[in-house]
């Protein structure tokens, strides 16, 4: 049935061929834009690549703005959100797979609810309460507020990759002297480490994104995260630094897109993993 | 359950039921609260007015032209995204050579961050120097450079293109694994019955991507309700409202003009809108409940 | 208390990462001069900062100041212009107001409301205060009290492209005095010269669209559409005003939807032949076309004047300057009024920073001073005729709020919405937000 005629074959190449250029075309765009002068940019709109190559919009980038402050202050926030959300989602997920629980299927239904919550709406209250205890501007406000983005999911995520287990396993070493809690670290921890991952990487991607919490809670630049450094960096009063503005796009897309590139398959099978069974 | 177990699971549980209750339902709570205020931070007033703002809400031309905005910004972009995605999902599944590169390449535009998403198609939307104008006048269909972004019909257009180029291959990766988990015993049962491409398609691989399909749709419809880092640097809700969203319309109401308690009584009520639509979610993938 | 310090310290080593980095690139040898006191900080919100083209200059400037004060180091914070209002608000509710902040015409009456700024009055002597024009004076006043000093006088004046007329057939030496005249020799251009923009007017999103808006309201009424207790936009003259733009938009004589740097984007490439901007206009028309950069070729293609006159009769073109001020709860007043001062009335800030940006010095004495910098034909009509007929806009605490209903009509306007209907519902929106107005 794999065997197809010429005609097909064209018609799916060229159809490969066309949501290819499509997905492309804008990043395409941004690299050259970034390699270009001023000057170019505006004198000869819509050429593709530059006429001259220059790295000078990554240097501006790299002396004139606070980039490295925000990169830095990003990857804190969300490596340690991330890892808060697995570890909080693993213990959690656990237990609802495992046991018994009055009310189960309640909370689990209402943990996801929560997942679709607007964060714009939690936001109002959240800012009121940290602006009340002084955590405006604290890794500590934005680190809570970025548990938002993954926590609920997460669960539901762990909780299927624990079901994924089978208990005689965990079950085995119980009876050979662990308690639950020795089991679950040295038996089940390893064989859901797949699941982990794409927890973490679900939660840094969505963290990574977020632009609300970050643009609110932080007003001190030092406190300031990728996302509203770029809003609140490249367009001026004056005129928009469009090369730079891409230089910095690169820049901050390279490591989500590296990151991805090795682990896309634990978030994929993260992912599906209840979607493509059931 | 053991009396050591039922101590393990709370304390296993517990921790993330707290962390919960902390950023979702304690704030949930405080808004609703604030909705029936005025709290505002610049004319410094923080009084009960009962439901004076719902009944402002209800007469406010602008929730209903948010409503209508978010639904079409909801929508639209998951219909564009699925039909490109599903396409993208199908040629994948055929094709045996390089497949592997072209997934990671159509991958792309889901893992550049939204905020990059946000400016790079301001620009290419940019009246004088941006490459949409260029292409479009070189093929021919404009006459002279377009602000995208600023008329009443294509703002709207816009936004969702973008939407649509950040979802696409969400809905490949998706649909891919879920046409992949399909016996390959059925399809080849419907070949042997003489069933040609779109009618396996239609009557065999669809039905088998229903539940997937559900998912990923309803999922894609909530997080285009609730996106904000795409849709502010953008369009700011406007040109006059035409892409205000619930987002941008709280966010600006709270954080711009910081009046809170009629922001927080936008938020109530969009709130219970998207209740309805989770509802739907969670019909789409009910039954997984049950399992032990 | 672990984790913190822990962040801290991860924190500090990104920092010092970056920092090395950044001296390893570039080398830059820092001449710190000697304190004999305390040494204080004082932090001072910008936008000038935020940009490339300007960071420079403002630096350049505090570099001076601090030579002059060894003991007061400026924190600088950049925020982009778009943002400063909303970002001062957050800062102010959050309790970490900047100690000196650089203002746009507007935000000192939205900041002084909520008591973020200082009363200048208690610091300024007799003889700064009676070197500054009295309107760029009010143009800072709020509640009674004068929260705000002008930095760089930067007016918008009516700005020309001589050869683009003289290639439609009008006489470059009389630039339209009257909105008859402009709508004429727009209709002339467009008839000769289909492919530029007779005019532009900034018509996207933001604030700033209603400050380019104003002096042309200012020309059609007497009495602009909201000021002293009154909203008027369903006055004939605001109607009258709104069907102008609806027509300019509709027969393609002006952009729609463009915001300031798309407009400037064209003028400076020849595309525009009207439009209002500041004096700033000059450095950004030589950044993006080479071609202008030379005083000679600027000023044989460009011109610049007052605001043509309506059916009112008057000039006025809106005060839309540069102000700084100061917080009400600086740490150290006298550190952050002394920096204040010293932005306004030194030679040297005005020198490295207010006049290559692109502005005109807020002191009358030190426009004399710099006279030979100031000597330009489009900034001799900026010091002769613009400025001194410049009038404040009547900003309140809630014109941000107010601006973005302002900015919506607009829109529907040029985007072909009934001219009537839409500034009855504007209205009837600024109602609700100044409810003790009347109409």
């Amino acid at each position: 049935m794999r065997r197809r005629n010429a005609s097909a074959k064209i018609f799916i190449g060229l159809v490969a061929l066309a949501l290819l250029s499509f997905a492309l075309l804008p990043i395409v765009w941004m690299c050259f834009t970034s390699l270009k002068t001023r000057a170019e940019l505006f004198g000869a709109p819509g050429r593709l690549w530059p006429k001259v190559w220059t790295f000078s919009a990554y240097r501006d980038v790299l002396a004139h703005s606070a980039f490295p402050t925000y990169f830095a202050n990003s990857v804190i926030v969300n490596v340690l959100a991330s890892l808060i959300t697995v570890l909080l989602a693993t213990l959690a997920g656990y237990s609802f797979a495992r046991f018994r629980i009055r009310g189960k299927s309640v909370l689990m239904l209402g943990i996801l609810a929560m997942q679709m919550f607007p964060s714009t709406v939690l936001l109002i209250a959240l800012y009121v309460f940290f602006r009340r205890f002084d955590l405006l501007n604290t890794y500590t406000a934005l680190v809570l507020s970025y548990i938002t983005h993954g926590l609920p999911f997460s669960v539901w995520m762990m909780r299927g990759f624990v079901d994924a287990v089978p208990v005689e396993v965990e079950e085995a070493a119980m009876i050979d002297g662990c308690r639950r809690g020795g089991a679950l670290l040295r038996v089940v921890v390893p064989m859901m480490l797949p699941g982990m991952i794409a927890v973490a990487l679900f939660a840094f991607l969505a963290g990574w994104n977020d632009l609300i919490w970050a643009l609110t809670l932080t007003t001190s630049p030092a406190m300031r995260l990728i996302p509203p450094g770029f809003v609140l960096t490249y367009v001026g009063q004056f005129e928009t630094y469009w090369n730079q503005l891409m230089a910095g796009s690169v820049m901050v897309s390279a490591p989500t897109i590296l990151v991805f590139v090795f682990l896309q398959r634990y978030l994929v099978q993260g992912l599906t993993a209840g979607a493509v069974k059931g | 359950m053991a009396r050591r177990d039922r101590g393990f699971a709370l304390a296993t549980i517990l921790p993330a039921l707290l962390v919960l209750a902390a950023i979702y339902v304690y704030p949930l709570l405080r808004t609703i609260g604030y909705s029936f205020t005025d709290y505002d931070l610049i004319n410094r007033t923080n009084h009960f007015v009962g439901f004076a703002n719902y009944v402002s809400l209800f007469s406010d031309p602008t929730f209903y032209t948010a409503l209508i905005n978010t639904l079409a910004l909801g929508i639209a972009p998951m219909l564009g995204a699925f039909l490109l995605g599903f396409t993208e999902a199908l040629v994948l599944n055929e094709i045996t050579a390089g497949s592997g590169i072209l997934r990671g390449l159509v991958l792309l535009p889901w893992v550049v961050p939204q905020v990059v998403i946000a400016f790079l198609f301001q620009f290419m939307y940019n009246p004088t120097v941006g490459v949409f104008n260029v292409i479009l006048k070189d093929l021919g269909i404009i006459r002279t450079f377009q602000p995208w972004l600023a008329h009443p019909a294509t703002a709207p257009a816009a936004v969702v293109l973008a939407y649509v180029w950040n979802e696409t291959p969400f809905f490949m990766l998706m649909l891919l694994a879920g046409l992949q988990s399909i016996p390959n015993e059925i399809i080849e049962a419907a070949v042997v019955d003489g069933a040609g491409w779109w009618q396996r398609l239609w009557f065999v691989t669809l039905p088998q991507l229903r539940r997937i399909i559900a998912i990923t749709t309803i999922l894609t419809v909530i997080w285009n309700f609730n996106n904000f880092t795409i849709i502010w640097p953008m369009t700011e809700g406007g040109p006059a409202n035409w892409t205000l969203t619930f987002s941008v319309w709280v966010y600006r109401q709270a954080f711009q003009d910081f009046n809170l308690g009629y922001a927080a009584t936008i938020g109530v009520l969009w709130l219970g809108l998207l209740l309805v639509v989770t509802g739907f979610y969670l019909r789409a993938i009910g039954g997984r409940d049950e399992a032990p | 208390m672990m984790r913190n310090d822990f962040m801290a310290v991860t924190k500090r080593a990104a920092a010092a990462l970056a920092g090395t980095l950044a001296i390893l690139m570039f080398a830059i040898p820092s001449h710190a001069a000697s304190c004999a006191g305390r040494p204080q900080q004082i932090t001072f919100a910008n936008w000038a900062a935020a940009e490339t083209a300007t960071s420079k200059e403002v630096t350049a400037s505090i570099a001076a100041f601090e030579q002059a004060n060894p003991c007061i180091h400026v924190k600088m914070i950049a925020i982009p212009f778009a943002d400063m209002v909303s970002q001062l608000t957050v800062m102010t509710i959050g309790n970490n107001t900047p100690d000196v902040m650089e203002l746009s015409s507007g935000m000192p009456q939205a900041l002084a409301a909520q008591g973020a700024l200082a009363d200048l009055r208690g610091y300024a002597d007799k003889a700064l205060i009676s070197d500054i024009q009295p309107s760029m004076l009010q143009d800072g006043e709020a509640g009674g009290k004068l929260v705000a000093l002008p930095l760089s006088l930067t007016p918008h004046g009516f700005w020309y492209n001589k050869g683009l007329m003289t290639k439609a057939g009008l006489n470059p030496a009389h630039p339209p005095r009257t909105i008859a005249a402009l709508t004429h020799d727009i209709q002339v251009v467009k008839a000769k010269e289909p492919k530029v923009f007779p005019f532009a007017m900034m018509t996207s999103k933001g604030a700033y669209t209603v400050v380019v808006m104003w002096p042309w309201l200012q020309a059609f009424c007497k009495r602009p559409p909201m000021a002293d207790g009154h909203l008027g936009w369903t006055q004939p003259c605001t109607e009258q005003a709104f069907a102008w733009f609806q027509t300019l938009a509709k027969k393609h004589e002006m952009p729609v939807g463009n915001n300031m740097k798309d407009n400037r984007q064209l003028f400076a490439t020849d595309q525009i032949v009207f439009t209002l901007d500041g004096p700033y206009l000059r450095g950004i028309v030589s950044s993006i076309n080479p071609r202008y950069a030379a005083n000679a070729a600027f000023a044989a293609e460009f011109g610049a004047t007052t605001v043509p006159v309506g059916p009112n009769g008057v000039s006025h073109t809106a005060i839309d300057i540069h102000q700084i001020a100061m917080s009400a709860k600086a740490a150290d007043p006298k550190a952050a009024w002394t920096f204040l001062r010293f932005m306004v009335s030194s030679p040297a800030d005005m020198r490295d920073f207010i006049i290559p940006e692109g502005g005109l010095p807020p002191l009358t004495s030190l426009q004399q001073r710099f006279s030979a910098d100031l000597a330009q034909p489009y900034q001799q009509a900026w010091v002769k005729e613009i400025i001194p007929e410049a009038v404040p806009i009547p900003y309140n605490p809630t014109w941000y709020r107010a601006s973005n209903d302002m900015v919506n009509a607009l829109q529907r306007v040029v985007n072909g919405s009934n001219v009537k209907t839409t500034l009855a519902a504007l209205e009837a929106a600024l109602k609700r937000i100044y409810p003790h107005f009347r109409s």
